[in-house]
């Protein structure tokens, strides 16, 4: 009876293993690097998670499903530099997305080029990622994100007198010295606060009421250090119309504001409120899975690992990186921003979109 | 114009003396432990993050009024307090190296309880209200979350004036923090004293933590800045002085508001932190430690 047991065992255990096997060999390997254990990196994560379930519930690509393996980077080139090993090294993938972060971006896409891979850096929106022959952006760049606010401007308020207040870090000095410069002397203060380090947005706010400005631009990347800053702006009296840059309004961000962000204006290349096919179908299933609406980190991680679904079709081989990147610099794709191609590895856009908070329950409507 | 700095400065003043009294309870737990057992807690941001956590449940779950889930956070970080004393200080503090091994344990033991917090509910943040509304003296404004701050922080430290200087196990912690040795030869219960100081110590802060989500949001990151700041108060009020550390995180919180007046929030907190430096040199048990 125990030789019996035994046997089975031996032979369930061995089944299992084979059918592991094969399942990694058909599978179709896409490495995620983000810093998942943060809200951002967790919506980012969401995103691709979706659009790996929604094409494998499609048949996959080419008939293999697809397999995510996610590492979180911490923020850190360092972390990324070895996630990136791992996943070429150990899990043997050769297509990545991620890129949460600029400086994170740049140190995987060297670890990327070395290994022949191709990968999709999404939020990140550093130029020189771009500048790697298999490194794709697909974030707005900065010129959009300036000329978001320049069109928001001209149109509702010309002669705006605009206060700015960013992160001190890459992202939000750049944005910010970028603003400084295109508004001149309509900026009538600008500020910076510690990334994640500070939670007391008191003393700024007191500096931005005594310039008296009629909009707030406001650049970040932690949201939850963003609704503290709307909300101290409102707390201190100040009733100029709030104007988050590009990718800084989600409903996470009102969620966590509230009220604050009603009549809220901001601008960008994608909002959930899109009513293209591939829009529809994305946002339904997302608030289907995750019970709330996407957010553009979760739209971003969704769209890259679409368009590495489709390279990979066009392609013909999930192991021809150079075709891979071939395809994704020559094709043109349907996502739910619209149709998309690569311009120098620059994913093209529709340009901006007008968007307003209308209601606390976080509703954004295109204007 | 001369007027109107008056009230720039002193609005910036009301705004920094909330904050500060706030980090004076966060920094508190850290300077009482230090004054007992001489070793420094780093699992401490922790015990803070997990008092606002428990508050923001007390709310979420209970239905409860934000001032009474205030007692639930003082009484999930106490207890998380005693869990952090039995299982990471206790078993190597009366070791060789044992001081030193405390900063390291305490600290595994705080990255595990911020694992588990984002391993159960994830790294996203959540909207924590507070006391509604603002308060309006003329010129000067205050939200009431900040008012009430202020309050809780008074009462709060009142009552550990009490505790420390009239009741018998004020004179059991003082007679510890001066010599144990002699506190246990002339028949106190030092493990006892100890094991209480960590609860009470670890309650403080838990409170504070549930006082400083609303000013910002529920995060399991809060406990991160939160001990950075609290470190460097206790450091340069000098480790163990109760009454220094309240007064130097009050004077904290005002000189980075009213320094944020002339330079950003950076360069205010830069400053801050040089003229920390110049009280080491000066006086290396800082500012109010004895020297």
């Amino acid at each position: 009876m125990k030789t019996f047991i035994k046997k089975t065992l031996a032979a369930t255990v061995a089944a299992l293993a084979l059918s592991g096997a094969a399942q990694a060999q058909d599978a179709l390997k896409i490495g995620l690097v983000a810093p998942i254990k943060t809200i951002g990196g967790e919506e980012f994560q969401r995103g691709a998670d979706l659009a790996a379930e929604m094409i494998n519930e499609a048949g996959g690509v080419g008939g293999s499903p697809i397999e995510l393996i996610a590492y979180d980077d911490g923020y850190e080139p360092a972390q990324a530099v070895s996630a990136g090993r791992r996943l070429f090294s150990e899990d043997g993938v050769k297509l990545i997305v991620g890129g949460y972060n600029s400086a994170v971006a740049v140190a995987l896409l060297q670890v990327v080029q070395q290994n022949q891979g191709v990968m999709i850096a999404a939020p990140a929106i550093h130029p020189d990622i771009t500048k790697y022959e298999r490194g794709f952006r697909t974030n707005f760049t900065l010129a959009q994100n300036v000329l978001a606010l320049r069109q928001f401007v001209d149109a509702v308020d010309p002669e705006a007198r605009i206060a700015i207040i960013a992160e001190n870090g890459d992202y939000g000095r750049l944005v910010s010295g970028l603003l400084e410069k295109e508004f001149g002397d309509q900026v009538v203060e600008s500020d910076l606060y510690e990334i994640m380090a500070q939670t007391d947005f008191s003393s700024i706010a007191t500096r931005i009421k005594e310039q008296n400005p009629t909009l707030v631009a406001g650049v970040w990347g932690a949201t939850e250090q963003g609704a503290a800053m709307m909300r101290a702006i409102r707390e201190a009296g100040i009733d100029a119309t709030l104007f988050p840059m590009p990718g800084n309004l989600t409903p996470q961000l009102i969620g966590l504001a509230s009220d604050t962000m009603e009549g809220a204006y901001s601008a960008d290349i994608w909002d959930a409120s899109l009513q293209n096919d591939a829009n529809v179908a994305f946002v339904e299933a997302f608030k289907a899975k995750f019970g709330e609406t996407p957010g553009k980190l979760s739209f971003l991680g969704y769209e890259a690992v679409d368009l590495m679904a489709h390279a990979v079709t066009v392609a013909g081989s999930a192991d021809d990186t150079d075709a891979i990147a071939a395809a994704l610099r020559d094709g043109e794709f349907e996502t739910p921003r619209g149709t998309l191609d690569f311009v120098d590895n620059q994913a093209t856009a529709n340009g901006n979109r007008l968007v307003e908070v209308v209601n606390v329950n976080g509703t954004i409507q295109a204007r | 114009m001369q007027w109107k700095i008056r009230m720039l400065l002193a609005q910036q003043i009301v705004n920094g003396l909330s904050i500060g009294l706030n980090y004076a309870l966060i920094a508190l737990g850290l300077t009482l432990v230090f004054g007992v057992l001489h070793v420094i807690n780093f699992g401490h941001g922790q015990v803070v993050m997990i008092g606002a956590l428990a508050a923001l449940y007390a709310a979420e779950l209970l239905n409860l009024p934000y001032v009474l889930t205030l007692p639930v956070a003082a009484a999930a970080a106490g207890l998380l307090g005693v869990v952090l004393h039995l299982a990471a200080v206790r078993p190597v503090v009366r070791r060789r190296d044992g001081h030193q091994d405390v900063l390291l344990t305490t600290f595994a033991a705080g990255l595990l309880i911020h694992e588990a917090v984002l391993a159960s509910r994830g790294p996203a943040p959540a909207r924590f209200d507070g006391i509604p509304g603002v308060l309006h003296v003329g010129p000067l404004m205050l939200t009431n979350q900040r008012l009430f701050i202020i309050i809780v922080a008074g009462l709060t430290l009142l009552a550990l004036l009490y505790l420390i200087r009239m009741t018998r196990f004020g004179n059991e912690l003082r007679a510890l923090a001066e010599n144990e040795f002699a506190a246990r030869a002339v028949g106190i219960d030092t493990g006892k004293v100890i094991l209480v100081t960590f609860a009470m110590s670890a309650a403080i802060g838990g409170l504070g933590g549930a006082l400083l989500a609303p000013l910002s949001a529920f995060s399991p990151n809060i406990g991160q800045g939160a001990l950075m700041t609290a470190f460097v108060i206790v450091v340069a009020a000098g480790l163990g002085s109760v009454w220094g550390t309240v007064a130097f995180a009050a004077l904290y919180g005002i000189l980075e508001s009213v320094l944020s007046l002339t330079f950003d929030q950076g360069m205010a907190s830069a400053t801050v932190s040089g003229l920390m430096l110049l009280i080491l040199i000066a006086r290396p048990n800082g500012l109010f430690g004895k020297a």
